[in-house]
């Protein structure tokens, strides 16, 4: 399992796992992230873009029936259809012209293949393993979790339920093996974004009425406590956030009523009426924050391989340097590399090795800006590292 | 539970639209070899529960969802022996409209997705079915075949009607709801892989496939019509009534087993630059879902059979080169020369330094 595989073409390829279950709103996020980056990382030079034909496709028809369910204002319901099976998302990330794109590769799946009742086949079983892997070796993890679920939970048979309703253990154990296979390799980037997402009632700063944000936070981290707790032991350089989204920003939880599931005794599931706010215009909100964090993460990766680059041209330059300094010690020495040409190769070759280290160095620059311009641009104010 | 999936319910859907009569016994003659399942049998999906015969040559599965948000989509009852359709990941995206058709050897699959049901998740998105089917060409399948087949046919050109603004799919959406009305029973389908759920599904197939009309050979596909003057390999648009037209008819060949290979509608796939190669001689129609010439185009690259390694050549000869550390051959001349020039000038510095030392003291 490598969680930074090389492309032959396009170096090395990060990779990005969405980690929620069934209908929590994964590809919503994907696309609102993939689709709307533009938007969400103006005023840096940062380009997202699918890095191939059928990635572009598929984000098309995604972005085709997010617009769709948009204008058609069905508030009420999930905008995206759920998944039957593993997407993958091919993209390049470009952050300056001079600059190589930063490949990175996205996973969504079916979220209930986290619960192992729900595999039962070996076809399902199969594709929950190479979802697993995928997972565990990524870079980045985005856990998205139902805020209702949680901020709606107000008897002791729904806290009962949460468990089961979010995946929660499942969550746990993929996010443990995943600290435990970062800190094999400490050097790479490593992040978790702790994702609550239809958070519109629970924030006033995005036309909401009441500001609840602190007690959502609190229960998160109090539903979430042991996964952060093991990921901070397995890998201690992991960066944990907090990233708050409103999902569609126009629209308010009316009613939730808990219903008995029809299949898993005991557990009772939340169903969600919503309203529209106002004239029903979108407003998402915090998806930049989420955005911004994984692009400042792969970035300054990116920077990091860039600048180790050029110091391996620097260093084979000095190893020439000595070279041509050897090839002329002595008269007779000196005379006869002159005659053959190594001196001038030599000096050609050492030359062109400076001249890419530059090359590095200006990109590794450029970078360092863009990662900077991200960290200094407006947030939403609502995102926090854990 | 168990009583009821052998018998579903018949009369309306909930819309109202008329339910098929589903079958109470046994499978039909029919069945044979299926070269889709056999070839591609080694990556099983699940068990298949049975080697029971099909009733007039078709095997039916059917994926769909539940209602509460983890019972995700699931095949219902059994899944197909390999999820074939895997393949075409790069060039179609299962969760939106797809179908597939493959044929050759006696036996040909189909995989139809992107059918929407009018039941609603617990989030209220749109539910959608999914169907696998499977069986032995007209050809080479029993005597009630051919009439199954054309159903099949039927069902591909109902499917393809949602692109030129008619509603068949939604047609086919209510005749499966109203085959599957029962949540419970399609939660419990979902949960159960046993032969007798698989028939079960299997039977609500064959239903839905009865309840459709035989489809009528339209002018431009019956034998000397336009579509059948089509070249073996071609690519056209979904959405134009030329493309669908000869994709059924292509379809309807495939079955019957007048050709071997494909007939695809897939979404991810713009210009004939992005579709499948068409391998050796295979017949290949492929309709994209967004863009695609009106007028169905000959393929204009074929792949000849399948990709072939070519060997590594013998090694060639060359003519050795002076040795690397003489360099080219004018610098060893130069070296020649300059070895010469070299001992003189050496000379004549030494008679310099002895010359001058001489003068400093006279």
């Amino acid at each position: 399992m490598e969680s930074v595989t090389t492309d032959a073409d396009a170096g090395p390829v990060f990779r990005i796992g969405m980690l929620g279950p069934s209908r929590v709103g994964k590809t919503s996020l994907v696309v609102s992230l993939l689709t709307d980056s533009e938007r969400l990382l103006g005023g840096t030079p940062v380009v997202l873009r699918a890095a191939d034909s059928s990635t572009r496709a598929r984000l098309r028809l995604r972005r085709q029936e997010l617009d769709g369910g948009l204008l058609a204002k069905k508030f009420d319901t999930a905008v995206m259809r759920g998944s039957e099976n593993l997407t993958y998302f091919e993209l390049d990330l470009k952050a300056g012209q001079a600059t190589d794109g930063i490949r990175f590769s996205l996973l969504d799946f079916p979220g209930a293949w986290m619960s192992e009742h729900e595999r039962r086949g070996s076809e399902e079983v199969r594709q929950w393993d190479e979802c697993r892997d995928f997972l565990v070796g990524s870079n980045i993890l985005i856990v998205p979790i139902d805020a209702t679920v949680l901020m709606e939970a107000d008897q002791a048979a729904h806290w009962q339920s949460v468990p089961a309703v979010l995946e929660t253990l499942a969550v746990q154990e993929i996010a443990e093996s995943w600290a435990g296979y970062r800190n094999l390799a400490p050097d790479e980037p490593a992040l978790v974004v702790l994702a609550p997402v239809k958070c519109e009632s629970y924030f006033a700063d995005n036309g909401g009425y009441r500001d609840d944000s602190q007690l959502l936070r609190e229960r998160v981290l109090d539903v979430y406590e042991r996964t952060v707790e093991l990921i901070r032991l397995n890998a201690p350089h992991a960066q944990i956030r907090y990233c708050p989204v409103d999902t569609l920003g126009c629209v308010e939880l009316v009613k939730v009523e808990w219903e008995p599931s029809a299949d898993d005794p005991g557990v009772q599931r939340p169903r969600g009426t919503f309203a529209v706010r106002g004239k029903g215009k979108i407003s998402i909100a915090g998806a930049d924050d989420i955005l911004g964090a994984v692009c400042s993460l792969l970035v300054e990766a990116q920077r990091k391989v860039t600048t180790g680059l050029a110091a391996g041209h620097i260093a084979s330059a000095q190893d020439m340097e000595v070279r041509g300094r050897e090839l002329k010690r002595g008269f007779f020495r000196h005379v006869l590399n002159t005659l053959n040409g190594n001196i001038r190769a030599n000096e050609l070759e050492r030359s062109g090795e400076l001249g890419k280290a530059r090359a590095l160095r200006a990109q590794a620059q450029q970078l360092q800006d863009a990662v900077e311009m991200i960290a200094g641009r407006a947030s939403s104010g609502r995102s926090k590292v854990l | 539970m168990t009583e009821e999936l052998g018998s579903g319910p018949a009369g309306e859907a909930r819309d109202g639209t008329a339910v098929p009569e589903l079958p109470g016994g046994e499978a039909g003659p029919g069945g044979g070899p299926v070269r889709a399942e056999a070839d591609h049998g080694g990556e099983a999906g699940e068990a298949e529960p049975d080697g029971e015969q099909e009733p007039a040559g078709v095997r039916g599965y059917v994926m769909t969802r539940g209602v509460e948000r983890d019972k995700d989509y699931r095949f219902l009852g059994a899944a197909p022996a390999a999820l074939w359709w895997s393949a075409y990941r790069d060039h179609a995206d299962t969760n939106y409209p797809t179908l597939l058709v493959e044929a050759g050897e006696g036996g040909w699959r189909a995989f139809v997705s992107g059918i929407p049901s009018a039941r609603r998740d617990e989030v209220s998105t749109p539910i959608r079915f999914t169907l696998a089917l499977t069986g032995a060409t007209a050809a080479a399948g029993g005597p009630g075949a051919p009439v199954r087949l054309d159903r099949v046919v039927r069902l591909v050109a109902l499917w393809l009607e949602a692109f030129t603004a008619q509603e068949g799919r939604e047609r086919l959406g209510r005749l499966l709801d109203g085959l599957f009305p029962d949540e419970a029973e399609v939660v419990e389908l979902r949960r159960r892989r046993d032969p007798q759920a698989a028939r079960t599904v299997r039977e609500r197939v064959t239903a839905l496939l009865d309840a459709l009309d035989p489809p009528p050979e339209s002018g431009a596909d019956a034998a000397g019509g336009p579509a059948r003057a089509l070249p073996a390999a071609w690519f056209g648009a979904a959405r134009s009534e030329q493309g669908a037209s000869a994709f059924v008819a292509r379809v309807r060949d495939l079955l019957s087993g007048e050709r071997e290979g494909r007939a695809l509608v897939l979404n991810l796939v713009e210009d004939q630059a992005e579709a499948p190669a068409r391998v050796g001689r295979e017949s290949l129609a492929v309709l994209a879902v967004d863009g695609g010439p009106v007028r169905p185009q000959p393929f204009a690259v074929t792949v000849p059979g399948p990709l072939v390694v070519t060997p590594p050549g013998p090694p060639v000869e060359t003519v050795p080169g002076p040795p690397k550390k003489f360099g080219p051959l004018h610098r060893r001349a130069l070296l020649f020369l300059a070895t010469p020039a070299g001992a003189a000038a050496m000379v004549l510095a030494i008679w310099y330094l002895t010359h001058r030392h001489h003068g400093g003291k006279p």
